[in-house]
């Protein structure tokens, strides 16, 4: 799994970093989600997943290289 | 749990959005060979006990038709469903059909939806789009390729009309009619107008390229209703160089949602950039000139935007026998009947966190929904409640507002981290003895965070703000006010308890500002701007 990033979009909510806290974390200053592992282990990917639909910008890709 | 790999013969889903309003273009991106209708799904059997009318309020025990032909192909889905129908095909629905394909459901599922467009998110259009900072296919939520890889049966600009209880149908505009084994009504909200010539609303993309089209600069706008979306609307248009006049009948714009020192502090950023805020004004309709107010009074405008709030789009439910009250009533599972959910800004449900039945109108409420009524259909039974803690964010000039839990009715609000004035703060919301909400704007998100958690728990209003004593104590003098006197003699019993050694100071400011309500917001502080008052 590779997750892309589309960092203009996000809206700082920090659903990711709730949901994937080994993945994603955000700015301080402003919130912006930060992707920590662009490439997550297998025990990762269903919150990963689950990141990626819940967050409201759209702003989560997920690809299957 | 793996999601469907996507299909290459697929055809893209935005090859159906050029369909007209009233031609149900049934563009299927499904057409992979390996899902030939099965028979066995075709023609649900009418469970005698759903036969007399979807009964609101039922737990969903019995999906559909439980003696109906099982799915063979709903692999990893113990229930037999074969057909899922969304109606909606926006933020919830979407979020539904991913969770649905995300769980493993390889049956059928057909989204219909009445815009043109393939599914977009709104937020933007107050924002980005409505600024021009974004193009419109920005908004579109999900690729071309991952519309292919859901395999849905999408019918775009196909508007449901009907819901027949007893065969399990819905019919369409057009006549019609999609079976379903299990139903997700995600039909959200539409804006309520005014009386009078007809007005721009900001709901739909059309709405906001229409608006975006006439906002250019020197364009006299009267934008009517200082909600949140109002607010955004005459934040983007003063960014354009509008003449912007913001009309409110509530003397403090959003005090009924986030109290009246927030509120307050929201409206003084408006007349900061210019904008013309005039509250305690009912407006009676639109009018050529511009908009009269109930006194007779016309106030001229060249643009006149409506945003006073919405309507469920719920009339498609009549006489299906679903309970509808301010939306579709749904139980703490999302259920509104066996086998019926709903989700998103449509879907009124008990949230047995806060304890009250609500219908939220934000987006990741949305999605979260949307998800959380896809799990409990594909598992009647062992389904979940669903328990979020409603968050919703917005932009307005140079704030970014972001707020957690469930605001409305609060008891009481204070201010525990930073200041109101300087528009950087942290305000917390009491129901009875509980932390329900919280607001910030300009915070960290570290900051926030824990106030999140606080009230996902149902933390008691004292241990959430002990954790905070030492800014609490200077937010008390600061910037301490209540919303009425209920708020004051609830606090007057549990303000010993709930503030520990504080709660002299506590006490002693609630009674102060509570008898002069319109100048507490930043009364001892050395800035007078948060109390300047106009009604
Ligand atoms: C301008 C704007 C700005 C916003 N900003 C924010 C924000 O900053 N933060 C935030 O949290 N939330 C915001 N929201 C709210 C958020 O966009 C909504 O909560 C979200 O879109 C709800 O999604 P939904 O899928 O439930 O409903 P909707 O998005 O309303 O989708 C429902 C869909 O169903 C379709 N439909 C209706 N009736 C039928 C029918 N009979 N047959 C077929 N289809 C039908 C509708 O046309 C629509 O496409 C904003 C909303 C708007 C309009
Ligand atoms: S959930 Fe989406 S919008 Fe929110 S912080 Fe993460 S990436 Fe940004």
């Amino acid at each position: 799994m590779k997750v892309e990033f589309d960092e203009p979009k996000c809206v700082a909510a920090g659903q990711c970093a709730m949901v994937a806290p080994d993945v994603f974390d955000q700015r301080d200053d402003d919130g912006v989600a930060i992707l920590l592992d662009p490439t997550p282990p297998e025990d990762q990917h269903d919150s990963v997943r689950e990141a990626a639909a819940v967050c409201p910008a759209a702003a989560i890709r997920l690809t299957t290289p | 749990m793996t999601a469907p790999a996507p299909d290459p013969a697929a055809r893209p889903a935005t090859a159906s959005t050029s369909g007209s309003a009233d031609r149900s273009p049934a563009v299927s991106i499904s057409g992979s060979a390996d899902r030939s209708p099965a028979v066995s799904i075709a023609e649900p059997v009418v469970d005698p006990a759903t036969a007399s009318g979807l009964g609101a309020g039922v737990r969903a025990s019995a999906v559909g038709a439980p003696d109906a032909a099982p799915a063979g192909r709903a692999t990893g889905v113990e229930a037999p469903i074969g057909r899922v129908v969304i109606v909606g095909a926006s933020a919830a629905g979407l979020a539904a059909a991913e969770t649905l394909r995300r769980e493993g459901f390889a049956g059928t599922i057909t989204l219909l939806g009445d815009e043109a467009s393939a599914p977009y998110d709104r937020p933007p259009l107050s924002k980005q789009l409505l600024s021009s900072v974004w193009d419109a296919d920005r908004l579109l939520l999900r690729t071309t390729e991952q519309f292919a890889g859901l395999d849905l049966d999408l019918h775009l600009s196909t508007r449901a009309t009907g819901l027949d209880p007893v065969n399990r149908v819905v019919r369409t505009a057009t006549g019609r009619t999609f079976g379903f084994d299990a139903l997700m009504i995600t039909t959200g909200v539409r804006p309520r107008t005014l009386p009078g010539r007809p007005a721009h609303v900001l709901r739909t993309m059309e709405d906001a390229l229409r608006l975006r089209e006439r906002l250019t600069p020197g364009c006299r706008l009267v934008v009517v209703g200082a909600g949140f979306l109002g607010a955004e609307a005459a934040s983007v248009a003063r960014g354009l160089g509008c003449e912007v006049t913001l009309l409110e009948p509530a003397p403090v714009p959003l005090a009924h949602a986030v109290g009246l020192p927030v509120g307050r502090i929201l409206s003084e950023a408006h007349r900061d950039h210019g904008v013309t805020l005039r509250t305690g004004v009912s407006v009676a309709e639109a009018v050529a000139e511009g908009v009269a107010l109930s006194d007779g009074t016309v106030i001229e405008a060249d643009e006149v935007l409506v945003a006073i709030g919405s309507h469920p789009n719920t009339e498609w439910l009549a006489g299906s026998g679903l309970t509808v009250t301010d939306g579709v009533v749904c139980d703490e599972y999302c259920a509104a009947a066996p086998g019926v959910y709903a989700a998103g800004d449509v879907a009124r449900w008990h949230n047995p966190l806060f304890g009250v039945s609500m219908r939220i109108e934000h987006r990741t409420n949305a999605a979260e929904q949307g998800m959380a009524a896809a799990r409990n259909l594909l598992n009647p039974g062992e389904g979940k409640p669903f328990t979020p803690v409603p968050y919703f964010w917005s932009d307005q000039y140079d704030m970014k507002i972001h707020a957690y839990g469930y605001l409305r009715d609060h008891d009481q609000v204070e201010t525990v981290e930073g200041s109101l004035p300087d528009r950087r703060f942290l305000a917390a919301y009491r129901k009875n003895d509980r932390l329900v909400g919280a607001l910030a704007v300009g915070m960290p998100p570290k900051a926030i965070r824990p106030w999140r958690q606080h009230i996902a728990t149902a933390t008691a209003w004292s241990t959430a703000v002990g954790t905070t004593s030492t800014t609490w104590a200077t937010a008390v003098g600061a910037t301490t006010t209540t919303t009425g006197a209920t708020a004051v003699s609830a606090t007057s019993t549990t303000g010993a308890t709930a503030v520990g050694a504080t709660s002299t100071t506590v006490a002693t400011a609630v009674g102060a500002t509570s008898t002069t309500s319109g100048t507490a917001v930043g009364g001892p502080t050395p800035s007078g701007a948060a109390v300047k008052e106009k009604s």
